[in-house]
């Protein structure tokens, strides 16, 4: 975790400045187009504030360090379009609805995927199993830019549902903010589960179907085993490897969930983003990147601590 | 299984004909076609239903989907072969140096999981969204292998690890061939059907992210891709205003690219590995 949040500080101030401009001079600028009378001195004296305040003007390495130290302690400088309200207090109130939505979805698709997996293989009915293969097969390549505006369009102009809208959670108690989260989360969530499901089940198919062959499954086939039995060997067998593609993956999950958010206008990092975009907010948009990853490397830490359950060969020290 | 058994099938076959069909449309339309440039909005009547005059209509910004599908495809598929290329390149060269490196190999690994854990939206987003005005599409996909190459080479380890154990390749290692000849001799034959099939997952990851970050608004707005079509569809409210034609269009066009492509990389991955 640790090292996923420093790589990625490390790329955020590496894109930082490469910018072929300087964010310190544009904020500059737009404070006085503002129409702002101020003398040359006074502008001056400003332009070193905000100089110091972005740490520009000095040598790569130190600009580097304090760029790290200021990060890690949240202190990510003011936005450009909230001025003067920091980055941090912005993201802090969107960051928990993105880690809610992007644990929720991953979970709930990565369990759904890997029972119909198993059963696909298992079961009797060859036919249903080799259709929703068919299905997820012919599903699958298609972006999933194209299916979220797909199901935006069928939700609200066919189903003509409402999108849920919040009110303030200042002040009330946990259950009730995780309820209000839980319904805002509803249509993204339904669009997240319903796409990536198909993944977990096509590669725990594959699995599965490898699994089936092996030596000890036939031993408990000839031995009378019971169905369910056997489901439970292939199943625990192969649950290993899926888990480690499900921390692995939550990068990439998080695309999808950020053009969600903003999609269904979910309160989270994606609608966030594209404020930023919007108002060409470049300090928000880096404190964004780097919150995202810190948000994706606690989702996967969480999913970690969970790991020795599922593989009990794994130790921590002092176990 | 081999390469004759896959010419033979008909899946295959149509696909890659749909696909070669459709990037041979795209290619010569684009360059012979077409009178205005379809990035210049208002050059033609606003928002016009297909009809025998515009096969496919026109949007409200005044463009010619006619001329504007083709070039837009073409340029996310150019996108999406460029990213595809550096990718499979950057893969291999990481992984042929993770397995035959001595030292250094858990921190090469560790570095690799960690770019895969690393969501690539964001930074993504931020870089393109800086360059704008600078980049071209080709850049574009340049910038999209930053992150591309995380997950092949992930895989692609795992196949050449298991390789590395073979009795071949033993041989050839006692008998004194050096390692750079050894990947190319022993290695290369295996990797390169995987790598077929890791490039064109490759390009389907490229031309979805692509969209995406132009859905967010962050790519260069003014030139035709899918993605940025869908954008001015959605803030020109397309959906809303029933013009069916500016956005279903360019995603069919879109999806009967993809589909076929996909089926080719399961037709390969089927017959040849």
């Amino acid at each position: 975790m640790v090292l996923t949040i420093w790589l990625g500080l490390t790329l955020v101030f590496i894109v930082s400045r490469l910018m072929p401009f300087n964010p310190a001079d544009i904020l500059l600028s737009r404070m006085l187009a503002l129409g702002t009378t101020m003398r040359p001195e006074e502008i001056e004296a400003m332009r070193r504030t905000i100089y110091s305040l972005f740490g520009l003007g000095e040598p790569i390495y130190i600009q580097y360090l304090k760029f790290l130290y200021h990060y890690l302690i949240g202190d990510m400088g003011p936005s450009f379009s909230y001025f003067p309200t920091r980055v941090s207090e912005i993201i802090a109130t969107a960051l928990p609805y993105t880690i809610f939505l992007l644990l929720l979805s991953s979970v709930v698709s990565w369990i759904i995927g890997n029972i119909v997996g198993v059963l696909a293989v298992l079961s009797k009915r060859e036919k249903l199993g080799k259709a929703i293969e068919y299905v997820a097969l012919a599903v699958q390549p298609i972006p999933f830019a194209v299916f979220s505006l797909a199901y935006l369009i069928f939700y609200v102009l066919i189903l003509r549902l409402p999108i849920p809208t919040g009110g303030i959670l200042q002040g009330k108690p946990f259950w009730y903010m995780i309820k209000d989260m839980f319904q805002r989360s509803l249509p993204p969530l339904t669009a997240l589960i319903i796409w990536n499901w198909m993944g977990n089940f096509l590669s725990m198919k594959n699995l599965a179907v490898k699994m089936k062959n092996e030596d000890f499954i036939e031993y408990a086939k000839l031995r009378g085993a019971p169905q369910r039995a056997i489901v439970q060997y292939v199943t625990r067998n192969a649950i290993v490897p899926q888990f480690t593609y499900l921390l692995l993956g939550l990068g990439m999950m998080f695309t999808g969930n950020a053009l969600v958010e903003y999609l269904f206008s979910y309160p989270g990092i994606g609608i966030l983003f594209f404020t930023s975009i919007v108002n060409a907010d470049y300090n928000l948009m880096l404190g964004i990147t780097y919150m995202s990853i810190v948000g994706v490397a606690i989702a996967a830490f969480l999913l970690d601590l969970i790991y020795p359950l599922i593989d009990p060969r794994i130790r921590y020290p002092g176990q | 299984m081999g390469f004759k058994d896959m010419i033979r099938d008909k899946t295959f076959i149509v696909s890659l004909a749909i696909v070669v069909g459709i990037v041979l449309y795209i290619t010569i339309y684009s360059s012979y076609f077409i009178k205005v440039d379809p990035s210049k909005w208002y050059s033609y009547p606003k928002g016009i239903p297909p009809s025998s005059r515009y096969p496919f209509g026109t949007t409200l910004t005044g463009q010619n989907l006619a001329d504007l599908v083709p070039v837009a495809l073409k340029n996310s598929l150019v996108i999406g072969i460029t990213t595809a290329v550096t990718s499979t390149i950057i893969a291999i060269v990481l992984a042929a140096l993770v397995t035959i490196a001595r030292r250094g190999v858990s921190a090469l690994m560790v570095f690799i999981d960690t770019m895969c854990t690393i969501p690539p939206l964001p930074v993504l987003i931020v870089m393109i969204f800086t360059w704008r005005d600078y980049i071209t599409m080709p850049i574009i996909g340049l910038i999209l292998s930053i992150f591309g190459w995380a997950w092949p080479s992930r895989s692609l380890i795992s196949i050449l690890s298991s390789l590395k154990e073979r009795t071949f390749v033993h041989t050839s290692y006692l008998s004194g061939l050096p390692s750079y000849m050894i990947v190319m001799k022993d290695f290369m034959p295996y990797i390169m059907r995987y790598m077929l099939v890791g490039f064109i997952n490759l390009m389907l990851w490229a031309i979805g992210m692509e969209t995406t970050i132009s859905m967010f608004g962050a790519m260069k707005m003014e030139t035709p891709t899918i993605g940025t079509t869908l954008y001015w569809a959605l803030q020109y409210q397309a959906f809303l205003l029933g013009l069916w034609w500016w956005y279903l269009i360019p995603v069919l066009f879109l999806i009967a690219l993809v589909l076929p492509l996909y089926l080719v990389g399961i037709k390969i991955d089927e017959y040849l590995t």
